[in-house]
C-alpha cells in the first residue's frame, strides 16, 4: 500500500508538532529555571537585608551599652543578633527606649523579611517540581541531558547577573 | 555530606546508606529552637519528637530491620509505598525534614530560615547529582513530603501541645497557695511556664506514669527537706567561693538553661545522640530510629514531667532558702551566660525536668547500644563562657545520673527532685522501649 499525500502530511505534522512541542517543553524548563533562580537570589539578598538590619541594630546597641557593662556579657549579646535572646541580658533592661525600640523594629523586620523568605520558598518549591516533571516527560535521554547542563549553568550564575524583570 | 556508596541507581535500602544526611538535619534543627522565640524544653521537645517520627516513618518502608509505628497511633494513616517502584531514601528524608523544619518552626526568624533553605539546597542538589532517574527523584520527594504532612495533621489535632510555643506563659494561671508550694522565684518572678503542658498528648507514657510523693514539707531544721536545702545550699556558696571545681564543672556542663548560649536540656540529647551515631558509624536505619526514640522519649518525659510538676507544685531551693532557712541574699548560680543574672527555673521544682529528659534519653539509648557504652561528650567542647570540657563516661545511666545531679550544685533543686526525675525519665524510656519498632 503507497502512502497517500494526505498519509505524507499527517506524518510530518505530527513530527513537526513533536519537535515544536520538545522545543516549547525545553524553553519551559529554562524559563521556570530561571525564575527558580532569581527567587533564590530574592533569599539571598533578604538574608543580606537581615544581616545589614542585625548589624546596623548591633552597632547602636554597641554604643548604647553603658561601660560598666562586662566585656564578656557585651560580647554575648551582640554574638546572638536576635531580639528575643538579647532582651534576657539583665543590661539592656537598663537601656534607655531609643535603643529598645531599635530592637524591637530589628525584630519586626527580621519577622517579615523570614515571612518573605517563606513564601518565595513555596514558589520556589512549585518551579522546581515543575521544571523536574517536564523533564521526565522529555522523549530522549540526550535531549534531557543538554538541557540539565543548561539548568545547571543558570543555577551557577551569579545573582549580579539575574534580571530582575519577570 | 557523604554517601556510603556512588551508585544511588542501585535499589538502596536504608540500611545500607551513612546516616550524615538525618545527622545534619537534626543538628540544623537544634540550632533552629535555639533562635526561634518560645521554644522552652517541654515543647522544643514536642517538635523534635515530631520531626524524628516523621523522618522514620517516611523512611520505614526501606528499613528492613524496623517497621512502622504508626500503628500505636490508631488515626495515623501513612500511606504504603509503591512496592514496585523504588525510592530514593535520602531524598525521601530531605524533602520530609524541610517540610517539617518549616511546619514546626513556622516563625523562625530569617537567619534560621535561610540555613533552612541552604541546608534543603546542598543536599538536594547533592542527591539529585547522582540520582539519574529523575521519576525516582519525584516519587521520593513526594513521599517525603507526604509523610511529613500527614503527621504533622495529626500534631495540629493535639490542642494544647499545637502552637504551644506560642503560650509560654498562661496569664489567668494563678499558681495555688500555701506552705512548701511553688510560686515565682527571686530575681526575675516570672510567671509559671507552661502550666497545663501535662495536658499534652503523649506517644507512649500514659498519665499512669507518675512519680513516688516527695518529702514532706517541714520547717523544722531536722527534717530531711531542710538537710536537702542546706546541701543545695552550701554546695551553691562553696562554688562561689572558688571550691568543689567538679561541682561546678558538672553544674556548667549539663545547664543547657541558657538559649542566649546553648540548646535546651531536650536538644543536647539529640546532640547526644549524634555523637553516639558518630562513634558507632552507624547506618541511617539505626540513626533514624535512635533519633524517632530519643525524640518521642524526651517529649513524653516533658509532658509527663510537667503534669507531675504543677500537680505536686513544690516549692525551689531558693524560697526555701530565704523564707525558713532566712538567707534572703542567697541565689542560684544558674546560668553562666554573661547576662549579668542568675535564676531559678520559672515552674515547680519536683521532679526536676532535666533529669527527666535525660533519663527518658539514656533509658531508650540504653535499650538501643547497651549498658556498657563508653563515651565522652564533647558538646560543649571549646566554650569560652562555661565550662564545656568534655566529661567521660561508661554508660548512658552514668551521664543521666550526672545530669539530673547537675542540678543540685547550680542551686536549682533539692536531691529528690533530681532523684524523683530520674526514676521518671526511667519509666517513660521504658514505655518507649515497649513500642513495636522492629520487625
Amino acid at each position: 500500500m503507497k502512502p497517500t499525500v494526505f498519509g505524507l502530511m499527517l506524518i510530518s505534522f505530527v513530527l513537526f508538532s513533536c519537535q515544536t512541542q520538545e522545543g516549547e517543553d525545553k524553553e519551559e524548563v529554562l524559563l521556570l529555571t530561571e525564575q527558580s533562580r532569581k527567587i533564590e537570589c530574592q533569599m539571598e539578598a533578604l538574608e543580606a537585608q537581615s544581616e545589614q538590619v542585625w548589624d546596623k541594630t548591633n552597632s547602636a546597641l554597641e554604643k548604647a551599652l553603658p561601660d560598666d557593662v562586662e566585656a564578656y556579657e557585651k560580647s554575648n549579646m551582640l554574638k546572638v543578633r536576635n531580639a528575643d535572646l538579647i532582651r534576657m541580658f539583665e543590661s539592656y533592661h537598663k537601656l534607655g527606649d531609643p535603643i529598645k525600640v531599635k530592637v524591637d523594629l530589628a525584630e519586626k523586620m527580621d519577622f517579615a523579611m523570614a515571612d518573605s523568605m517563606r513564601v518565595l520558598q513555596t514558589k520556589q518549591k512549585r518551579l522546581i517540581d515543575s521544571v523536574r516533571t517536564l523533564l521526565i516527560n522529555m522523549p530522549s535521554d540526550e535531549q534531557r541531558d543538554v538541557v540539565k547542563e543548561k539548568i545547571k549553568h543558570i543555577q551557577n550564575t551569579a545573582c549580579t547577573k539575574i534580571s530582575d524583570h519577570d | 555530606m557523604d554517601t556510603i556508596d556512588d551508585d544511588p541507581s542501585e535499589d538502596l535500602s536504608a540500611e545500607e546508606l551513612d546516616f550524615d544526611i538525618a545527622r545534619d538535619w537534626m543538628d540544623l534543627q537544634i540550632e533552629v529552637e535555639r533562635f526561634t522565640p518560645g521554644y522552652r524544653p517541654p515543647t522544643a521537645a514536642r517538635s523534635l519528637a515530631y520531626t524524628t517520627l516523621a523522618a522514620y516513618e517516611s523512611v520505614a518502608p526501606g528499613m528492613p530491620s524496623y517497621r512502622s509505628i504508626q500503628t500505636e497511633f490508631d488515626v495515623l494513616d501513612i500511606p504504603e509505598i509503591d512496592t514496585e517502584e523504588r525510592y530514593n531514601w535520602e531524598i525521601v528524608l530531605n524533602a520530609c525534614y524541610s517540610e517539617c523544619l518549616g511546619y514546626f518552626y513556622p516563625t523562625a526568624p530569617t537567619a534560621q530560615q535561610s540555613s533552612i533553605l541552604q541546608m534543603e539546597r546542598a543536599w538536594r542538589r547533592l542527591l539529585e547529582e547522582k540520582e539519574t532517574d529523575l521519576a525516582v527523584v519525584e516519587r521520593s520527594i513526594e513521599r517525603g513530603r507526604e509523610v511529613a504532612r500527614i503527621i504533622y495533621e495529626w500534631s495540629v489535632t493535639d490542642e494544647a501541645g499545637h502552637e504551644s510555643y506560642l503560650r509560654n506563659a498562661d496569664p489567668n494561671y494563678e499558681p495555688p497557695e500555701g506552705p512548701g508550694m511553688w510560686s515565682p522565684t527571686y530575681p526575675d518572678f516570672s510567671p509559671a511556664l507552661f502550666p497545663h503542658f501535662g495536658d499534652v498528648r503523649t506517644f507512649a507514657a500514659n498519665s499512669d506514669v507518675r512519680v513516688d510523693p516527695p518529702l514532706e514539707y517541714s520547717e523544722e531544721p531536722t527534717s530531711q527537706i531542710y538537710v536537702q536545702a542546706l546541701e543545695t545550699m552550701n554546695m551553691v556558696n562553696e562554688i562561689k567561693e572558688g571550691g568543689r571545681f567538679e561541682d561546678r564543672w558538672i553544674a556548667e556542663f549539663w545547664s543547657d538553661d541558657c538559649p542566649i548560649l546553648t540548646f535546651t536540656p531536650a536538644g543536647r540529647w539529640i546532640r547526644i545522640t549524634s555523637q553516639v551515631l558518630e562513634s558507632d558509624r552507624v547506618n541511617l536505619a539505626k540513626a533514624l530510629y535512635s533519633y524517632a526514640k530519643v525524640g518521642i522519649a524526651l517529649s513524653d518525659a516533658g509532658v509527663r514531667c510537667w503534669d507531675e510538676k504543677y500537680r505536686i507544685n513544690y516549692l525551689r531551693p531558693i524560697d526555701y532558702i530565704h523564707k525558713v532557712m532566712g538567707e534572703t541574699d542567697w541565689n542560684s548560680i544558674m546560668c553562666p551566660d554573661g547576662s549579668g543574672q542568675y535564676f531559678t527555673p520559672n515552674f515547680p521544682s519536683y521532679p526536676s525536668g532535666h533529669a527527666t529528659f535525660a533519663a527518658a534519653a539514656a533509658e531508650v539509648l540504653r535499650d538501643i547500644y547497651g549498658n556498657y557504652f563508653p563515651f565522652t561528650d564533647r558538646c560543649h567542647e571549646g566554650r569560652s563562657e562555661f565550662i564545656g570540657t568534655p566529661r567521660s563516661y561508661n554508660s548512658f545511666e552514668e551521664m543521666a545520673e550526672e545530669n539530673g545531679y547537675s542540678r543540685i550544685p547550680l542551686g536549682v533543686h533539692f536531691r529528690m527532685d533530681s532523684e524523683a526525675g530520674i526514676d521518671l525519665g526511667r519509666k517513660v524510656g521504658r514505655e518507649v522501649n515497649k513500642m513495636k519498632w522492629h520487625n
